[in-house]
């Protein structure tokens, strides 16, 4: 196989692994049923954005840690609604969080057997072929 | 999945859901509460929100809603799985590329 063909198929794999990321809705029930959860640990859980008890949705990239009865949102000023770094929530003020899923890692293992797996099957077949033809 | 703020779209004049319809697999209340609800809402023309589902062969089931008791959907966001399309072009790259 040349190396631009294996260079092009590792780019495909790249190209299509980078968007398999998705949104996770999180519960904050849920959340706080788990006590070994991201929120309550020291870099606190990703997120993207979040519902408060009133069912609006809020628009924040960033981070949220859970200390004491409140909710510290961290995030560049840029990229949520409130327009400032840090935001602090009452608990009972946010119903269920938006965090990006993790599945995306499987996903990406799952492409790369599937491509490995289709680069073996070629491989057999054109070695098959060259047995064929007499090369 | 993506969250969609209720007001946010009743705000843009192209919204799906002052038009043809926004197909959600769920929304919020008013109490921040979600309830899972697949099918397509939109916003009929007394200004309640309106929740068609399919709930059989050409049957179709309308639920309303006054418009204060949805805050914000969850809108199902038109995806592909990866697989076919590497597995259709790995091939075409082991077979087609000299």
């Amino acid at each position: 196989m040349s190396h631009a063909r294996m260079l092009t198929m590792c780019a495909l794999a790249v190209l299509l692994v980078s968007g398999c990321s998705r949104i996770a809705m999180v519960p904050l029930h849920d959340v706080f049923a788990n006590t070994g959860h991201a929120l309550q640990g020291a870099e606190g859980q990703q997120i993207t954005g979040f519902i408060t008890s009133d069912g609006e949705y809020h628009r924040f990239r960033g981070r949220v840690k859970l200390e004491g009865d409140s909710l510290v949102f961290r995030g560049r000023s840029s990229e949520n609604e409130f327009r400032e770094p840090t935001h602090r929530l009452g608990v009972d003020d946010v119903t269920t969080l938006f965090s990006k899923d993790f599945d995306s890692g499987r996903t990406m293992l799952g492409s790369f057997g599937v491509l490995g797996v289709l680069a073996l099957l070629g491989g057999l077949a054109l070695l098959v072929a060259g047995l064929g033809t007499g090369l | 999945m993506r969250p969609v703020s209720i007001d946010a779209e009743l705000a843009r004049r192209d919204a799906p859901i002052l038009h043809r319809g926004q197909p959600i697999s769920g929304y919020f209340d008013g109490h921040g509460r979600y309830h899972p609800a697949r099918g397509t809402i939109r916003r009929g023309k007394d200004g309640a929100l309106e929740l068609r589902r399919q709930v059989g062969f050409m049957r179709t089931e309308t639920t309303r809603f006054p418009l204060d008791s949805v805050r914000t959907v969850i809108t199902d966001r038109k995806r592909t799985s990866p697989y076919p399309t590497l597995a259709l072009m790995s091939l075409g790259l082991v077979f087609l590329i000299p």
